[in-house]
């Protein structure tokens, strides 16, 4: 089946996740602040949109959840890589890269 | 992730479900929060900074129902909740449930059943240690190929030059009388060499098995029982080791009890040691030892079956005159164990599964036919919002409950049926005692079971995911294109059905009238109001002229009562097993002499026997009472001997020598004259022509084994009662062998054929009605759909006869293309039943059109009531319902 709009930008969000993750544990609202900071579009969607990618991002073991205390003093569930969402992480990048890479000499011979 | 990992936390996941879902709530709400305090703080007004995050969230419901989703609980309940929804759909249509189950049980039980009896009886190792190293050897006569038992010095010489085989050793049929407390038992016996119960490793149950010093002279008189024989005979005590018999006379100790499924050759003898006399060790030609060997470690059968080849080779250059012809060979026991069994066992698993396969098609065309009457119950579901695979996955759902019902009740028919095989089997058959429905059965009644349900699911399924929604909505369920594919795959599987049940018929049919044939052969001999009774007299009569007064006395007070016609004595029965001596090397004097004198068929006889049996007379005269000791020795011979002996000569007046100048249990060689020919018996079989044979007067061959034949107007169990008075009136210590009419006789005979016949003509009669039922509920579906159709044609003026004739005729043709499939399947299959055949080919025309005939007749009887229904439609009455 071809990947429709949705699948790929879920695609591209899971990716953008794990990224920001890679700084350090973050909870929910956070990460979005994070997204939204990087780029104003991926979340044009609704900010709700990470939740369930985080679900799937836990149940493929690339990012563990524990609760902590978030900046407003509320009980708040931290997000964390996992060695294998690392693993992940630059397998995805370095798919990316080879990706933007091929279109840039695409886009510089025309 | 691996899968098992995955599903742990599926299953953790739902039973952690509640606190999960609280969790999630908390965390958007933290969210929702957040983003409000973000907001308030670039100076948005509290109610609105609330409404912009809420809004920037983006469905605070759609993205809770997905995170949910994605914590990968949804499968599982997703399950559960379709087996709920399966279970309630099936049990609010009972009578579609219940038929499916019954016609899924029946056909998953037969071929778990039949499986059951492959693996127990052809899969499974024999119950001995290193079982596949045991062989059966036997001499084998290098023109017919013909394997026999081994004569005892071929035995010992073979035993002496073997190095292939790490231990030899034969068994000898025998019987031993025994004077039990309820008065004289005949044990059956196997006198065995040393070392037998050593070479199949199995251990007593009680006691122990023969030491080798109870081979020696005056040493043998101790026995080991079978496993049946203890039980029946013994009540299963345990003291019975030690116990003293009187057996033949003589004090025996048992020694020891072997376990339940010790069986070499049966578990219902008793076996004793063999103790060589003087004469065994220098015969080559009496051939009674049934020979075992179990193959050193390493030693391969072909390498085995070589030495015997180049070991029975220098026999024969050693012993031209007795070992003239013959071979040696190897059986691995398992084979020789299941023997022809084998064929039979694999020619009905086959059946089966042309069963098995119209069951599956009947059941994927009542669960399309129920898909086609719930498209419009999913179609609503779909534009519900259910998901195409969702949808597809309950119907799945539905056929995996429905295979478990019918795993259950297949495993529960098929362990009844390996239950009634235990019991009622013939004994003689090999292994049947072993039969259970084990695990190895439950799994295949389960793994069959899901395998049809799921091949037969995926149909209806298809449907019900290719459904256009507005088309079966806007037709009132009865999409016009829908249907018709939905009929087209009803053709397809009713076709197919009524192909393979006419390849059954064939089968069955070709078995049915080899059957009437065999049974309407000539047999040469009478059944009616015929019976036998057995008796071995040698240890009670130890002279030849005492037994010749025993059997005339007992004929005699037979002949002289009332309701008895005539009485015989004869040394074998016809369709018995032997129960003496029974074949000879013959000498025809003045004929060339041959370099090894064939083996002849001889039956010791009284002068009545021909009368009792209704055997003819076709020349010369019968035996009578000058025929004694002292005359002149005569014999009487078949019409088959003539036929094969003196072609277009005159018999009577040659004369011949039985055992000539070779040792036989005989008496001593005599010439005798043929003065009689009398009509051919079918001795082996009905189905086995007779072979020349000869009959000897008794006065002049006193044999001990005595069967008593008479023929009379009384009951059978009266005229047996008699003769065993009789019998008992003489002599009160002989114990009776064999009691039975020859109609049992006839009966057992054709048995296996029997059973074969019935189960192969049950399995054609269950798939023909099968077929008829999918045929019958095809055309009362077409019919439905056609009914404004049929409406409008008469109408406008087609005759009802015209429609129903439409009707018909749609079913003459699947008829026509089922016929064509199974006479094409038939023509290629049949050949397998050519051993089980009598009288008829494989390929029978008149079996193959009487199939062919039957299906058509069973196409119009299926197709009658519904044809019946399209010429009665009133096309009123069907407008208004529309």
């Amino acid at each position: 089946m071809a990947p429709t709009r949705t699948d790929r930008l879920q695609g591209h969000l899971d990716l953008l996740i794990l990224r920001a993750l890679a700084g350090g544990p973050m909870h929910g609202w956070a990460v979005a602040q994070r997204l939204d900071m990087i780029s104003r579009s991926v979340l044009q969607v609704g900010q709700g949109s990470i939740y369930p990618a985080l679900r799937r991002l836990e149940n493929e073991s690339w990012i563990t959840a524990e609760w902590g205390i978030s900046e407003a003093g509320r009980r708040a569930r931290f997000y964390r890589l996992t060695p294998a969402g690392r693993r992940q992480l630059e397998r995805e990048r370095a798919l990316w890269n080879e990706l933007a890479e091929a279109i840039q000499r695409v886009l510089e011979m025309a | 992730m691996s899968a098992a990992l995955k599903l742990f936390r599926r299953l953790r996941a739902m039973v952690r479900r509640p606190r999960l879902d609280r969790e999630l709530d908390e965390e958007l709400q933290l969210h929702i929060e957040l983003e409000s305090r973000k907001l308030a703080g670039q100076g948005v007004a509290p109610s609105e900074a609330r409404r912009r995050a809420l809004v920037a969230f983006g469905g605070l419901e759609r993205y809770r129902e997905a995170a949910r989703d994605a914590s990968g609980v949804r499968p599982l309940e997703d399950f559960v909740r379709d087996l709920r929804l399966g279970l309630r759909a099936l049990r609010k249509r009972p009578g579609y449930t219940s038929i499916v189950l019954s016609i899924l049980g029946v056909g998953i039980g037969g071929s778990a059943a039949l499986f059951g009896a492959v693996h127990g009886i052809l899969l499974r190792p024999m119950p001995y240690p290193d079982a596949h190293r045991i062989m059966t050897v036997w001499q084998q006569d290098r023109k017919t190929g013909e394997q026999q038992e081994f004569a005892p010095a071929n035995f010992l010489d073979l035993r002496e030059r073997s190095a292939s085989f790490e231990r030899l050793t034969a068994i000898e049929p025998f019987g031993l009388d025994w004077e039990s407390p309820e008065g004289p038992v005949y044990l059956p016996t196997w006198l065995v060499y040393e070392g037998f119960f050593e070479l199949f490793g199995t251990q007593p149950l009680l006691g122990r098995a023969f030491r080798p010093d109870e081979h020696a002279p005056g040493r043998g008189q101790v026995v080991v029982l079978g496993f049946r024989v203890w039980k029946t005979r013994f009540a299963g005590s345990e003291d019975v080791v030690g116990r003293m018999l009187k057996l033949d006379g003589k004090p025996y100790v048992v020694a020891g009890v072997m376990p339940e499924g010790f069986a070499m050759p049966g578990d219902d003898a008793v076996w004793a040691p063999k103790v060589q006399e003087g004469w065994e060790s220098r015969s080559r030609t009496s051939r009674f030892y049934s020979v075992f060997g179990r193959l050193r470690p390493g030693a391969g059968i072909d390498e085995a079956r070589a030495e015997l080849g180049s070991i029975g080779a220098r026999l024969l250059r050693e012993h031209p005159l007795s070992n003239a012809d013959l071979g040696m060979t190897l059986v691995p026991l398992p084979e020789h164990v299941v023997g022809g069994l084998r064929r039979a066992l694999l020619m009905l698993l086959g059946a089966v599964g042309f069963l098995l396969a119209v069951v599956t098609a009947n059941l994927a065309s009542m669960q399309l036919a129920r898909a086609a009457g719930r498209r419009r119950e999913f179609a609503v579901r779909a534009a519900l919002g259910a998901g195409a695979g969702r949808l597809a996955r309950q119907l799945l759902t539905e056929s995996l409950l429905l295979a478990a019902g019918g795993a259950v009740l297949g495993f529960a028919l098929a362990g009844a049926s390996l239950h009634g095989a235990r019991l009622w089997a013939p004994a003689h058959l090999p292994r049947v005692a072993e039969l259970r429905a084990d695990g190895v059965v439950l799994a295949f009644a389960a793994g069959l079971s899901l395998l049809a349900m799921l091949s037969t699911g995926v149909l209806p399924a298809l449907v019900a995911n290719r459904a256009h929604l507005q088309g079966i909505l806007a037709l009132g369920g009865r999409g016009a294109t829908g249907g018709r594919r939905i009929a087209g795959m009803q053709s397809a599987l009713v076709v197919v059905q009524l192909g393979l049940s006419l390849v059954l018929l064939i089968g069955a049919g070709l078995l049915v009238r080899s059957f009437v044939l065999v049974l309407g052969e000539q047999r040469g001999f009478l059944t009616d109001g015929v019976v036998s009774v057995t008796v071995q007299t040698w240890g009670y009569y130890t002279k030849g002229p005492d037994r010749v007064r025993f059997v005339r006395e007992v004929i005699e007070r037979l002949s002289r009562q009332p309701g008895i016609q005539s009485a015989g004595m004869a040394s074998s029965v016809p369709l018995m097993e032997t129960i003496g001596a029974e074949r000879a090397p013959l000498t025809i004097e003045g004929a060339p002499p041959a370099d090894s004198p064939p083996m002849v068929q001889f039956t010791v006889a009284t002068p009545g026997l021909f009368g009792a049996l209704g055997i003819p007379l076709r020349r010369g005269r019968l035996l009578d009472d000058r025929d004694g000791a002292d005359s002149p020795s005569v014999v009487l011979v078949n019409e088959a001997f003539a036929r094969h002996h003196f072609p277009g000569e005159e018999v009577l007046g040659k004369r011949l020598v039985l055992g000539g100048s070779l040792e036989s249990r005989l008496q001593e060689p005599a010439s005798r004259e043929i003065v009689g020919v009398v009509g051919d018996v079918r001795r082996h079989g009905l189905h086995e022509a007779a072979r020349p044979g000869v009959y000897l007067p008794h006065a002049q061959s006193p044999t001990g084994a005595n069967a008593f034949i008479v023929r009379g107007s009384l009951d059978p169990g009266h005229l047996l009662r008699r003769i065993k008075q009789v019998i008992w009136g003489i002599h009160p210590a002989i114990p009776i062998h064999r009691e039975t009419t020859m109609a049992d006789l006839v009966g057992v005979s054709v048995r296996e054929r029997r059973f074969l016949l019935a189960l192969l003509s049950g399995f054609a009669a269950a798939a023909l009605g099968l077929a008829a039922a999918g045929l019958f509920g095809l055309m009362s579906y077409v019919t439905g759909e056609r009914t404004r159709e049929f409406g409008i044609r008469m109408t406008l003026g087609a005759p009802p006869r015209q429609v129903s004739s439409l009707v018909l005729k749609r079913a003459i043709g699947l008829a026509a293309a089922g016929i064509g499939l199974g006479l094409a399947g038939a023509a290629g299959l049949t050949r397998i039943l050519a051993g089980f055949l009598y009288g008829v080919t494989s390929m029978d025309p008149a079996t193959f059109a009487a199939g062919a005939a039957t299906l058509l007749a069973v196409t119009v009887l299926a197709t009658w009531w519904p044809a019946r229904r399209a010429a009665r439609i009133d096309l009123v009455e069907t407008l208004r319902q529309e």
